[in-house]
């Protein structure tokens, strides 16, 4: 098989499919396996959900409480944020790098109008000290300006009480009530 | 060009100019983070920040106003591809932007009109400008990126604004349902943009067009048609849903009924007129890659009228699936709303049905697309542009006003059920008269602005159908589709008419010269003077036309 067959797109293709194939038999290959050797002791004690002796408590499809999904949400937006950062970042360093250096190849040769080759053999890769201060204030401004949007909205969302695990009720209660509540607590057991 | 000239050259002529360009879009995003900081600081501010949204709104109308002055000189100015060419400026986005933040002045009004006092208005307006922010992207769109993005933000805030009513099983229903189906259909889209960038080698929209007319002109292999067309109708799933056209409507009628009646009129509406932007753009992007959205003149690349005349079986392509989609969106539409009970769900069929009439221009225009020996033609295209913009500026208060009437008689009586609606002729005669006139502006009878409506996109219709016979039959499909809706919509009309009172209900009296009888007066008007005075919006209609192709 020469190498133009091997990478058009059919041969692409049947690699994939061969790759999928052997992984999703293999799983099946080994439960498969599995079953012939293992011993079959079918006991109440067994068949329990936690073998290991847990009990299990409730049946298994209970809801979730909403308050983790909004934390996961929050957590993703940040998330993102952050590899957004990334290659702005990158490019921030880069550029105060290239200009550091060719300010330090300017003092040195004494020639003002000094310019950073990057690629030797490529003229229009070559950056300017000018060009790399401009490039390094770009992007520091973008970041601000997209950071500082986030920011009102993650103050926003603060404000609006959504950090709270325990949302804050409508009318604060009063000390009568929330002393009940705390015997209550105590009552069921819980440190106060 | 070295790399140094290149940064001064972004960073200095086109980051410059194409802020410049997006001022409306700017005053919206800063409106957005005024009314958020507003909320924050003010803690003790409890009412909803509607005068905030209106002052941004108004800001954004009046930076954004389509020309000062005469409207030729403006077009020529306004013309030009901004952000590297992922964006393009030009008096299609100004107009169609300037009936976007028309409609969510308008809008904005309605709602504060019709809910009062609930908690969540901050988040309703920060959603909605956050919307039309996206709809901005969407019309502007000159980059596979940016239709992608424009997409999504002028969606998500939808299906958030879809579950407003959290308390409400069906709100949070419809809300589901929309997000899932939009996910979905998004999905499908990005797939077919990826299949149609990496077949032609860019995400620049014209710069796509231009290397398909290279590819065919140099001969284009039967694997290479099948790539890009199964990726063309790939972007059709994505822009279909958007415009809820049929096979993708399915959310429509569920999220209108479960969504209450002033966000329907939002989705009905705005999102509407984005869709058919973004279409319109799309297509004019493969059917005419004109020089002025590239960065740099394409001349070097393919002389215009050889590429033009190349895109021949392109544009073939594009009127088949717009034309088809239309006419089945068409008749679906006003077949479905006939088994309707609840008025939102009917009007969900008629905005379907809608959207049907308003995709036979974008046909029409592509299918007038001449090129001759004489050069290229397009003078009938505008006309088919213009007719559509005409009918989105008509549709934006039909609709608006629809809705409006829906949530005033829910506030009233508690039912959006048409049974409900009986004999309110008595009690509230200037609202059933406003409702007449909407409902018959719908099908379009004289002397209202609907006629007129469908009058020029039906005319572009017949001068299409000259070049392209096969468009009689979308013409056909039309004309009986405008017989068929006025049963439906006569029906609506009837019983709030002629029905008797039902025992059970107390009859809302809502005299036209409250605050909310002036609204729906001021949103009937302009049915009975668009029709009188149409000169008054075709300039502005042929001016949107005039750089798109």
């Amino acid at each position: 098989m020469n190498a133009i067959t091997q990478t058009s797109p059919t041969a692409i293709v049947a690699y994939l499919v061969l790759f999928a194939t052997i992984g999703i038999l293999f799983v099946f290959g080994c439960l498969l396996l599995g079953k012939f050797f293992r011993p079959r002791t079918p006991t109440a004690l067994k068949l329990e959900t936690y073998e290991c002796g847990e009990p299990s408590v409730g049946p298994g499809t209970v809801q979730f409480d909403l308050r983790f999904y909004v934390v996961a949400l929050l957590f993703l937006i940040f998330e993102v944020e952050v590899a957004l950062f990334f290659p702005t970042a990158t490019i921030f360093g880069a550029a105060t790098k290239a200009r550091r250096e060719a300010a330090q190849t300017a003092v040195s040769t004494a020639a003002p109008t000094a310019t950073l080759v990057v690629d030797k053999r490529d003229e229009r890769t070559a950056i300017s000290p000018e060009s790399a201060r401009t490039l390094a204030l770009v992007s520091m401004i973008d970041l601000g300006a997209f950071f500082a949007v986030l920011l009102v909205g993650f103050a926003f969302i603060w404000r609006r009480g959504d950090l709270n695990w325990v949302r804050a009720v409508r009318h604060p209660a009063t000390s009568a009530e929330a002393n009940a509540a705390a015997l209550r607590l105590r009552q069921d057991g819980f440190p106060t | 060009m070295n790399f140094n000239e290149l940064l001064q050259d972004v960073v200095q002529k086109d980051t410059l100019a194409s802020l410049r360009a997006v001022q409306p879009e700017l005053t919206l995003c800063a409106t957005i983070i005024a009314i958020l900081l507003a909320k924050i600081l003010i803690p003790a501010w409890k009412q909803s920040p509607f005068h905030l949204t209106v002052i941004g709104l108004a800001t954004a109308m009046f930076v954004g106003f389509p020309w000062h002055g005469s409207a030729a000189a403006a077009v020529s100015t306004l013309a030009q591809p901004i952000f590297t060419a992922s964006l393009v400026s030009d008096s299609f986005t100004t107009v169609v932007r300037f009936f976007l933040l028309t409609f969510a002045m308008l809008f904005a009004a309605f709602a504060e009109i019709s809910t009062d006092g609930e908690d969540d208005r901050t988040e309703f307006y920060v959603l909605i400008l956050g919307a039309l922010v996206g709809m901005c992207l969407m019309i502007s769109a000159n980059h596979v990126l940016i239709v992608l993005l424009g997409v999504e933000m002028a969606s998500v805030p939808c299906y958030v604004l879809a579950g407003l009513k959290r308390r409400q099983s069906k709100s949070s229903e419809a809300a589901l349902k929309y997000a899932v189906f939009g996910a979905g259909a998004a999905g499908v889209m990005m797939f077919g943009l990826s299949l149609l960038a990496g077949g032609l080698g860019t995400a620049h929209l014209p710069a796509m067009a231009a290397n398909l007319a290279k590819m065919i002109q140099g001969g284009i292999s039967p694997q290479q048609i099948t790539i890009l067309s199964l990726g063309g109708l790939m972007v059709m799933v994505g822009v279909g849903f958007k415009l809820s056209a049929v096979p993708f409507h399915f959310w429509a009628p569920d999220v209108f009924e479960g969504a209450t009646a002033e966000v329907a009129a939002f989705l009905s509406v705005a999102s509407k007129a984005a869709a058919l932007g973004l279409l319109m753009r799309l297509c004019s992007a493969f059917a005419f890659p004109a020089d002025m959205y590239f960065h740099s003149p394409i001349g070097e690349l393919l002389p215009q009228a050889s590429l033009i005349a190349a895109l021949a079986p392109v544009r073939q392509y594009i009127v088949a699936i717009v034309a088809v989609l239309a006419a089945v969106t068409c008749t679906f539409g006003n077949l479905a709303a006939y088994g309707q009970t609840n008025m939102k769900r009917l009007l969900a069929y008629s905005t379907i049905a809608h959207a049907g009439y308003m995709m036979m221009p974008v046909a029409a225009a592509v299918a007038l697309i001449r090129v001759g020996s004489d050069g290229v033609s397009v003078d009938g295209a505008r006309d088919a542009v213009a007719s559509l913009v005409t009918y989105i500026s008509i549709y934006l208060f039909m609709n608006l006003a629809a809705f409006a009437i829906v949530a005033f008689l829910r506030n009233a009586t508690g039912s959006e059920e048409i049974a409900d609606y009986a004999g309110l002729v008595r009690r509230s005669p200037g609202l059933t008269v406003c409702m007449a006139i909407v409902m018959f502006s719908l099908v379009g009878l004289p002397p209202l602005a609907g006629f007129q409506a469908k009058w020029v996109m039906f005319y572009s219709l017949i001068e299409a159908a000259h070049v392209c016979p096969a468009l009689w039959a979308l013409l056909s499909v039309g004309l009986l589709n405008t017989i068929l809706s006025l049963f439906y919509y006569l029906r609506v009309v009837r019983v709030m008419a002629l029905s008797p009172e039902p025992l059970y209900r107390e009859a809302p009296t809502i005299p036209l010269t409250s605050m909310v009888g002036m609204y729906c007066g001021l949103l009937t008007a302009p049915m009975l003077l668009l029709f009188f005075a149409l000169d008054r919006v075709l300039p502005w209609a042929h001016a949107a036309a005039s750089t798109l192709f």
